[in-house]
Protein backbone atom coordinates (compact mmCIF):
# COMPACT_ATOMS: atom_id res chain seq x y z
CA UNK A 1 0.00 0.00 0.00
CA UNK A 2 1.76 3.07 -1.15
CA UNK A 3 2.27 6.24 1.22
CA UNK A 4 -1.29 8.36 -0.54
CA UNK A 5 -3.14 5.25 -0.15
CA UNK A 6 -2.19 5.51 3.94
CA UNK A 7 -3.21 8.67 3.76
CA UNK A 8 -6.62 8.18 2.16
CA UNK A 9 -7.41 5.55 4.32
CA UNK A 10 -6.44 7.62 7.38
CA UNK A 11 -8.72 10.53 6.11
CA UNK A 12 -11.80 8.16 5.55
CA UNK A 13 -11.08 6.70 9.41
CA UNK A 14 -11.29 10.85 10.54
CA UNK A 15 -14.43 11.54 8.71
CA UNK A 16 -16.39 8.46 9.73
CA UNK A 17 -15.12 9.21 13.42
CA UNK A 18 -16.66 12.46 13.17
CA UNK A 19 -19.47 11.18 12.22
CA UNK A 20 -22.36 11.33 14.94
CA UNK A 21 -20.35 14.22 16.57
CA UNK A 22 -20.78 18.45 16.16
CA UNK A 23 -16.77 18.57 16.07
CA UNK A 24 -15.00 20.61 13.65
CA UNK A 25 -11.60 20.10 11.97
CA UNK A 26 -9.50 22.58 9.76
CA UNK A 27 -6.72 20.04 8.95
CA UNK A 28 -9.14 19.24 5.67
CA UNK A 29 -9.57 22.72 3.13
CA UNK A 30 -11.42 23.33 0.35
CA UNK A 31 -13.46 19.72 -1.00
CA UNK A 32 -13.16 18.19 2.22
CA UNK A 33 -14.29 21.25 4.10
CA UNK A 34 -17.47 20.61 1.75
CA UNK A 35 -17.56 17.21 2.94
CA UNK A 36 -17.29 18.00 6.87
CA UNK A 37 -20.36 20.29 6.50
CA UNK A 38 -22.50 17.35 4.86
CA UNK A 39 -21.53 15.28 7.51
CA UNK A 40 -21.96 17.18 10.27
CA UNK A 41 -25.87 17.98 8.83
CA UNK A 42 -26.61 14.65 9.15
CA UNK A 43 -25.31 14.14 12.35
CA UNK A 44 -27.52 17.04 13.38
CA UNK A 45 -30.37 14.84 11.18
CA UNK A 46 -29.69 11.45 13.34
CA UNK A 47 -29.47 13.07 16.45
CA UNK A 48 -31.25 16.67 16.22
CA UNK A 49 -34.04 15.56 17.37
CA UNK A 50 -32.70 16.74 21.33
CA UNK A 51 -31.86 19.98 19.70
CA UNK A 52 -35.05 20.38 17.77
CA UNK A 53 -36.86 19.63 21.28
CA UNK A 54 -35.01 22.61 22.58
CA UNK A 55 -35.54 24.89 20.00
CA UNK A 56 -38.96 23.89 19.96
CA UNK A 57 -39.27 24.78 23.57
CA UNK A 58 -37.78 28.20 23.39
CA UNK A 59 -39.80 28.91 20.60
CA UNK A 60 -42.89 28.19 22.44
CA UNK A 61 -41.25 29.57 25.98
CA UNK A 62 -40.66 32.93 24.66
CA UNK A 63 -43.16 33.65 22.05
CA UNK A 64 -41.91 37.01 20.21
CA UNK A 65 -45.24 39.12 20.92
CA UNK A 66 -46.03 41.64 23.12
CA UNK A 67 -49.13 42.85 24.57
CA UNK A 68 -51.39 45.31 23.55
CA UNK A 69 -51.98 48.22 26.38
CA UNK A 70 -48.59 48.08 27.45
CA UNK A 71 -48.53 51.80 28.30
CA UNK A 72 -51.13 51.23 30.56
CA UNK A 73 -49.31 48.77 32.65
CA UNK A 74 -45.67 49.41 31.58
CA UNK A 75 -44.01 51.52 35.12
CA UNK A 76 -42.70 48.33 36.37
CA UNK A 77 -39.19 46.79 34.91
CA UNK A 78 -38.62 49.99 32.99
CA UNK A 79 -35.07 50.36 32.17
CA UNK A 80 -33.49 54.04 31.24
CA UNK A 81 -32.07 53.11 28.09
CA UNK A 82 -31.84 50.20 25.12
CA UNK A 83 -31.86 46.49 25.37
CA UNK A 84 -28.44 45.11 25.77
CA UNK A 85 -28.72 42.98 28.04
CA UNK A 86 -30.25 39.39 27.24
CA UNK A 87 -32.12 39.00 30.65
CA UNK A 88 -34.46 41.90 29.18
CA UNK A 89 -37.52 41.61 26.92
CA UNK A 90 -38.27 44.46 24.70
CA UNK A 91 -36.61 47.77 24.76
CA UNK A 92 -35.79 48.47 28.30
CA UNK A 93 -38.68 45.97 29.74
CA UNK A 94 -37.28 42.96 31.57
CA UNK A 95 -38.78 39.72 31.57
CA UNK A 96 -40.74 39.42 34.78
CA UNK A 97 -42.26 42.75 33.90
CA UNK A 98 -43.42 41.61 30.29
CA UNK A 99 -45.34 38.69 31.53
CA UNK A 100 -46.62 40.71 34.20
CA UNK A 101 -47.64 42.83 31.67
CA UNK A 102 -49.15 40.13 29.82
CA UNK A 103 -51.11 38.87 32.07
CA UNK A 104 -52.78 42.17 33.19
CA UNK A 105 -53.18 42.89 29.39
CA UNK A 106 -54.66 39.43 29.07
CA UNK A 107 -57.16 40.04 31.76
CA UNK A 108 -58.30 43.07 30.44
CA UNK A 109 -58.43 41.94 26.90
CA UNK A 110 -60.60 38.82 28.27
CA UNK A 111 -62.77 41.40 30.21
CA UNK A 112 -63.59 43.76 27.46
CA UNK A 113 -63.79 41.12 24.56
CA UNK A 114 -66.60 39.42 26.47
CA UNK A 115 -68.37 42.47 27.08
CA UNK A 116 -71.51 43.41 24.53
CA UNK A 117 -71.49 46.28 22.49
CA UNK A 118 -73.17 49.13 23.65
CA UNK A 119 -76.97 48.38 23.82
CA UNK A 120 -78.27 51.13 20.22
CA UNK A 121 -81.27 50.63 21.11
CA UNK A 122 -81.68 51.46 25.07
CA UNK A 123 -83.07 54.90 25.02
CA UNK A 124 -86.36 52.69 23.13
CA UNK A 125 -85.88 50.00 26.53
CA UNK A 126 -89.08 50.13 28.66
CA UNK A 127 -88.95 51.38 32.15
CA UNK A 128 -88.33 48.98 34.68
CA UNK A 129 -91.18 47.54 36.84
CA UNK A 130 -91.34 47.64 40.34
CA UNK A 131 -89.48 44.54 41.34
CA UNK A 132 -86.37 45.13 39.01
CA UNK A 133 -85.45 48.33 40.35
CA UNK A 134 -83.64 47.17 43.58
CA UNK A 135 -81.40 45.37 40.62
CA UNK A 136 -81.46 48.25 38.85
CA UNK A 137 -79.66 50.02 41.93
CA UNK A 138 -77.49 47.27 42.94
CA UNK A 139 -76.09 47.24 39.33
CA UNK A 140 -75.82 50.67 39.31
CA UNK A 141 -73.02 51.06 42.27
CA UNK A 142 -71.51 47.69 40.63
CA UNK A 143 -71.30 48.89 37.42
CA UNK A 144 -71.65 52.86 37.35
CA UNK A 145 -70.23 54.65 40.83
CA UNK A 146 -66.37 52.93 40.20
CA UNK A 147 -65.99 55.27 37.02
CA UNK A 148 -66.70 58.25 39.37
CA UNK A 149 -62.73 59.35 39.61
CA UNK A 150 -62.51 58.97 36.01
CA UNK A 151 -65.76 60.69 35.45
CA UNK A 152 -64.28 63.48 37.69
CA UNK A 153 -61.19 63.90 36.15
CA UNK A 154 -62.43 64.47 32.61
CA UNK A 155 -64.91 66.89 33.91
CA UNK A 156 -61.98 68.83 35.14
CA UNK A 157 -60.12 69.10 32.33
CA UNK A 158 -63.72 70.32 30.35
CA UNK A 159 -63.94 72.96 32.87
CA UNK A 160 -60.37 73.93 32.35
CA UNK A 161 -59.53 72.83 35.71
CA UNK A 162 -62.39 74.66 37.96
CA UNK A 163 -63.08 72.03 40.67
CA UNK A 164 -66.39 73.42 41.48
CA UNK A 165 -67.81 73.06 38.23
CA UNK A 166 -66.15 69.76 37.46
CA UNK A 167 -67.93 68.37 40.95
CA UNK A 168 -71.21 69.98 39.46
CA UNK A 169 -70.59 68.40 36.46
CA UNK A 170 -70.07 65.19 37.88
CA UNK A 171 -72.63 65.04 40.42
CA UNK A 172 -75.11 66.16 37.16
CA UNK A 173 -73.84 63.33 35.14
CA UNK A 174 -74.16 60.29 37.56
CA UNK A 175 -77.84 61.63 38.67
CA UNK A 176 -78.91 61.85 35.10
CA UNK A 177 -77.21 58.39 34.48
CA UNK A 178 -78.84 57.00 37.75
CA UNK A 179 -82.39 58.30 36.06
CA UNK A 180 -81.75 56.70 33.21
CA UNK A 181 -79.92 53.55 34.39
CA UNK A 182 -82.83 51.41 33.22
CA UNK A 183 -82.40 52.25 29.52
CA UNK A 184 -78.54 51.00 30.06
CA UNK A 185 -78.04 47.22 28.81
CA UNK A 186 -76.65 45.14 31.39
CA UNK A 187 -72.75 44.51 30.24
CA UNK A 188 -72.44 46.96 28.02
CA UNK A 189 -69.63 49.85 28.50
CA UNK A 190 -70.86 51.45 31.48
CA UNK A 191 -67.80 53.65 31.25
CA UNK A 192 -68.07 55.32 27.67
CA UNK A 193 -71.82 55.35 28.21
CA UNK A 194 -71.13 58.04 31.67
CA UNK A 195 -68.72 59.67 29.67
CA UNK A 196 -70.93 60.27 26.94
CA UNK A 197 -73.75 61.84 29.56
CA UNK A 198 -70.78 63.91 31.14
CA UNK A 199 -69.80 65.43 27.65
CA UNK A 200 -72.90 66.03 26.36
CA UNK A 201 -73.98 67.27 29.97
CA UNK A 202 -71.24 69.38 29.50
CA UNK A 203 -71.47 70.87 25.86
CA UNK A 204 -75.39 71.41 26.92
CA UNK A 205 -74.95 73.64 29.77
CA UNK A 206 -72.61 75.30 28.53
CA UNK A 207 -74.81 76.82 26.07
CA UNK A 208 -77.00 77.52 28.75
CA UNK A 209 -75.31 77.36 32.15
CA UNK A 210 -78.76 79.01 33.96
CA UNK A 211 -81.49 77.50 32.51
CA UNK A 212 -79.27 74.28 33.82
CA UNK A 213 -79.31 75.50 37.18
CA UNK A 214 -82.37 76.34 37.76
CA UNK A 215 -83.79 72.96 35.96
CA UNK A 216 -81.20 71.25 38.42
CA UNK A 217 -82.55 72.31 41.24
CA UNK A 218 -86.24 71.96 40.56
CA UNK A 219 -85.92 68.29 39.46
CA UNK A 220 -83.47 67.06 41.71
CA UNK A 221 -84.52 68.97 44.68
CA UNK A 222 -80.47 69.86 45.23
CA UNK A 223 -79.70 71.70 48.42
CA UNK A 224 -78.40 75.70 47.75
CA UNK A 225 -74.66 74.51 48.72
CA UNK A 226 -73.54 72.94 45.88
CA UNK A 227 -75.23 76.25 43.93
CA UNK A 228 -74.05 78.91 46.19
CA UNK A 229 -70.75 78.97 43.64
CA UNK A 230 -72.20 79.73 40.18
CA UNK A 231 -69.98 77.39 37.97
CA UNK A 232 -67.70 78.87 35.71
CA UNK A 233 -67.46 76.73 32.44
CA UNK A 234 -65.83 78.94 30.30
CA UNK A 235 -62.23 79.32 30.33
CA UNK A 236 -59.61 78.86 33.37
CA UNK A 237 -59.82 80.33 36.37
CA UNK A 238 -56.72 81.81 38.51
CA UNK A 239 -57.61 79.43 41.42
CA UNK A 240 -54.81 78.95 43.28
CA UNK A 241 -55.80 75.81 44.20
CA UNK A 242 -56.38 74.42 40.95
CA UNK A 243 -52.39 73.14 41.05
CA UNK A 244 -52.96 69.36 41.19
CA UNK A 245 -49.70 68.23 41.03
CA UNK A 246 -47.70 71.25 42.46
CA UNK A 247 -44.43 72.35 40.80
CA UNK A 248 -43.71 73.55 37.46
CA UNK A 249 -43.67 70.91 35.70
CA UNK A 250 -47.35 70.11 36.61
CA UNK A 251 -48.16 73.35 35.74
CA UNK A 252 -46.73 73.28 32.50
CA UNK A 253 -48.51 70.22 31.49
CA UNK A 254 -51.98 71.23 33.14
CA UNK A 255 -51.96 74.72 31.52
CA UNK A 256 -50.70 73.22 27.93
CA UNK A 257 -53.86 70.48 28.60
CA UNK A 258 -56.20 73.13 29.47
CA UNK A 259 -55.25 75.41 26.30
CA UNK A 260 -56.10 73.00 23.84
CA UNK A 261 -58.73 73.61 21.50
CA UNK A 262 -61.53 71.52 22.82
CA UNK A 263 -62.06 68.64 19.84
CA UNK A 264 -58.59 68.51 21.44
CA UNK A 265 -58.23 68.28 24.83
CA UNK A 266 -61.48 66.13 24.99
CA UNK A 267 -59.60 63.35 22.83
CA UNK A 268 -56.71 63.78 24.62
CA UNK A 269 -58.17 63.42 27.92
CA UNK A 270 -60.62 60.71 26.71
CA UNK A 271 -57.59 58.79 26.50
CA UNK A 272 -54.53 60.18 28.15
CA UNK A 273 -56.44 60.55 31.59
CA UNK A 274 -59.82 58.67 30.96
CA UNK A 275 -58.08 55.63 30.21
CA UNK A 276 -60.39 55.18 26.91
CA UNK A 277 -59.71 52.81 23.68
CA UNK A 278 -59.83 54.18 20.23
CA UNK A 279 -62.90 52.62 19.77
CA UNK A 280 -64.58 54.09 23.34
CA UNK A 281 -63.37 57.37 22.46
CA UNK A 282 -65.06 57.09 19.11
CA UNK A 283 -68.46 56.08 20.75
CA UNK A 284 -68.35 59.05 23.10
CA UNK A 285 -67.91 61.65 20.88
CA UNK A 286 -69.94 60.06 18.00
CA UNK A 287 -66.93 60.34 15.62
CA UNK A 288 -64.84 57.95 13.67
CA UNK A 289 -62.11 56.10 14.77
CA UNK A 290 -59.76 57.51 12.22
CA UNK A 291 -60.76 61.63 13.21
CA UNK A 292 -60.31 60.21 17.30
CA UNK A 293 -56.64 58.99 15.90
CA UNK A 294 -55.85 62.35 13.77
CA UNK A 295 -57.28 64.04 16.81
CA UNK A 296 -55.12 62.71 19.35
CA UNK A 297 -52.01 62.35 17.33
CA UNK A 298 -52.65 66.12 16.56
CA UNK A 299 -53.24 66.88 20.48
CA UNK A 300 -50.49 65.15 21.25
CA UNK A 301 -48.39 67.09 18.68
CA UNK A 302 -49.61 70.53 20.29
CA UNK A 303 -48.73 68.96 23.99
CA UNK A 304 -45.33 68.45 23.15
CA UNK A 305 -44.49 71.00 21.55
CA UNK A 306 -44.52 72.57 24.88
CA UNK A 307 -43.35 69.11 26.82
CA UNK A 308 -40.63 69.43 24.33
CA UNK A 309 -38.78 72.63 26.83
CA UNK A 310 -39.71 70.35 29.78
CA UNK A 311 -37.95 67.68 28.35
CA UNK A 312 -34.85 69.50 27.72
CA UNK A 313 -34.61 71.08 30.91
CA UNK A 314 -34.65 67.10 32.32
CA UNK A 315 -32.58 65.80 30.04
CA UNK A 316 -34.61 63.39 28.50
CA UNK A 317 -33.63 64.92 24.89
CA UNK A 318 -30.79 66.96 23.79
CA UNK A 319 -31.66 70.21 22.40
CA UNK A 320 -31.63 70.03 18.65
CA UNK A 321 -32.78 66.71 18.48
CA UNK B 1 -30.28 51.65 3.86
CA UNK B 2 -29.41 50.60 7.67
CA UNK B 3 -32.64 50.56 8.80
CA UNK B 4 -33.48 48.59 6.13
CA UNK B 5 -31.56 45.78 6.94
CA UNK B 6 -33.08 42.29 7.32
CA UNK B 7 -36.38 44.30 6.72
CA UNK B 8 -35.81 46.20 9.72
CA UNK B 9 -38.79 48.73 9.56
CA UNK B 10 -37.86 51.85 8.66
CA UNK B 11 -37.92 54.72 11.22
CA UNK B 12 -40.53 57.02 9.57
CA UNK B 13 -42.74 53.83 9.55
CA UNK B 14 -41.91 53.32 13.24
CA UNK B 15 -42.27 57.20 14.57
CA UNK B 16 -45.31 56.97 12.76
CA UNK B 17 -46.69 54.41 14.50
CA UNK B 18 -45.42 55.00 17.68
CA UNK B 19 -48.13 56.66 19.08
CA UNK B 20 -50.13 53.72 17.96
CA UNK B 21 -47.64 51.18 19.72
CA UNK B 22 -47.92 52.67 22.90
CA UNK B 23 -51.80 53.07 22.93
CA UNK B 24 -52.17 49.14 22.42
CA UNK B 25 -53.72 49.95 19.36
CA UNK B 26 -51.72 48.27 16.24
CA UNK B 27 -52.38 44.85 14.84
CA UNK B 28 -49.92 42.06 15.88
CA UNK B 29 -47.68 42.28 12.72
CA UNK B 30 -46.72 45.93 13.14
CA UNK B 31 -46.90 45.82 17.00
CA UNK B 32 -43.83 43.02 16.41
CA UNK B 33 -42.38 45.54 13.88
CA UNK B 34 -42.44 48.69 15.90
CA UNK B 35 -40.96 46.46 19.09
CA UNK B 36 -38.19 45.29 17.14
CA UNK B 37 -37.48 48.28 15.44
CA UNK B 38 -36.97 50.38 18.78
CA UNK B 39 -34.89 47.41 20.58
CA UNK B 40 -32.00 48.23 17.77
CA UNK B 41 -32.19 51.87 17.22
CA UNK B 42 -30.75 54.60 19.22
CA UNK B 43 -31.97 57.45 16.96
CA UNK B 44 -36.06 56.34 17.81
CA UNK B 45 -35.40 54.93 21.54
CA UNK B 46 -34.90 58.27 23.21
CA UNK B 47 -38.51 59.52 21.29
CA UNK B 48 -40.09 56.42 22.54
CA UNK B 49 -38.44 56.73 26.42
CA UNK B 50 -39.67 60.30 26.21
CA UNK B 51 -43.32 59.50 24.95
CA UNK B 52 -43.26 56.70 27.77
CA UNK B 53 -42.19 59.24 30.43
CA UNK B 54 -45.41 61.03 28.86
CA UNK B 55 -47.86 58.57 30.12
CA UNK B 56 -46.19 57.69 33.81
CA UNK B 57 -46.49 61.24 34.15
CA UNK B 58 -50.32 61.20 33.32
CA UNK B 59 -50.71 57.83 34.83
CA UNK B 60 -49.95 60.44 38.28
CA UNK B 61 -52.37 62.64 37.41
CA UNK B 62 -54.98 59.70 37.43
CA UNK B 63 -53.71 58.54 40.26
CA UNK B 64 -54.39 61.79 42.16
CA UNK B 65 -57.25 63.42 40.97
CA UNK B 66 -60.07 61.48 42.56
CA UNK B 67 -63.34 62.67 44.14
CA UNK B 68 -63.35 64.67 47.24
CA UNK B 69 -65.03 62.62 50.30
CA UNK B 70 -67.30 65.23 50.98
CA UNK B 71 -68.61 65.44 47.41
CA UNK B 72 -68.38 61.63 47.43
CA UNK B 73 -71.03 61.32 50.10
CA UNK B 74 -72.86 64.43 49.06
CA UNK B 75 -73.60 62.71 45.52
CA UNK B 76 -74.35 59.40 47.74
CA UNK B 77 -76.63 61.14 49.52
CA UNK B 78 -78.51 62.27 46.52
CA UNK B 79 -78.42 59.45 44.57
CA UNK B 80 -80.61 57.68 47.43
CA UNK B 81 -83.01 60.89 47.40
CA UNK B 82 -83.51 60.65 43.82
CA UNK B 83 -84.29 57.14 44.43
CA UNK B 84 -86.51 57.42 47.59
CA UNK B 85 -88.61 60.04 45.01
CA UNK B 86 -89.13 57.93 42.03
CA UNK B 87 -92.75 56.94 41.35
CA UNK B 88 -92.70 53.35 42.82
CA UNK B 89 -89.62 53.65 44.72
Amino acid sequence: MGSLQRARDRARRRRRSRSGTFSLSVEFGGKRGRTRRIHDRRAAAAAGSALERTWRRQATEEPHRIVRGNRRTAPEGVSTGPDTDAGTWGPGVSRDAMWSQVRTAWAMLAGSDREAPPDRERETAPPPRADERQVAKEGFSKEALPWLDAVYRFSLRLTGGDRDAAEDLVQETFLRAHRSWHTFQRGSNAKSWLFTICRNTFLHDRERPRSRMERSEADLGIHGDLMSSPPTTEGKLSDPEREFFGGLIDDEVVGAIDGLPDEFREVLVLSDLGDLRYEEIAEVLGVPVGTVKSRLFRARRRLQEQLREFAIRSGYVQEGR
Amino acid sequence: MMKEWMGMMRCEAALARLWEYLDGELPSADETAVRKHLQVCTRCYPKYDFQRAYFAYMRRIREKETVPVEQRQRLFRRILEQESSRPGG
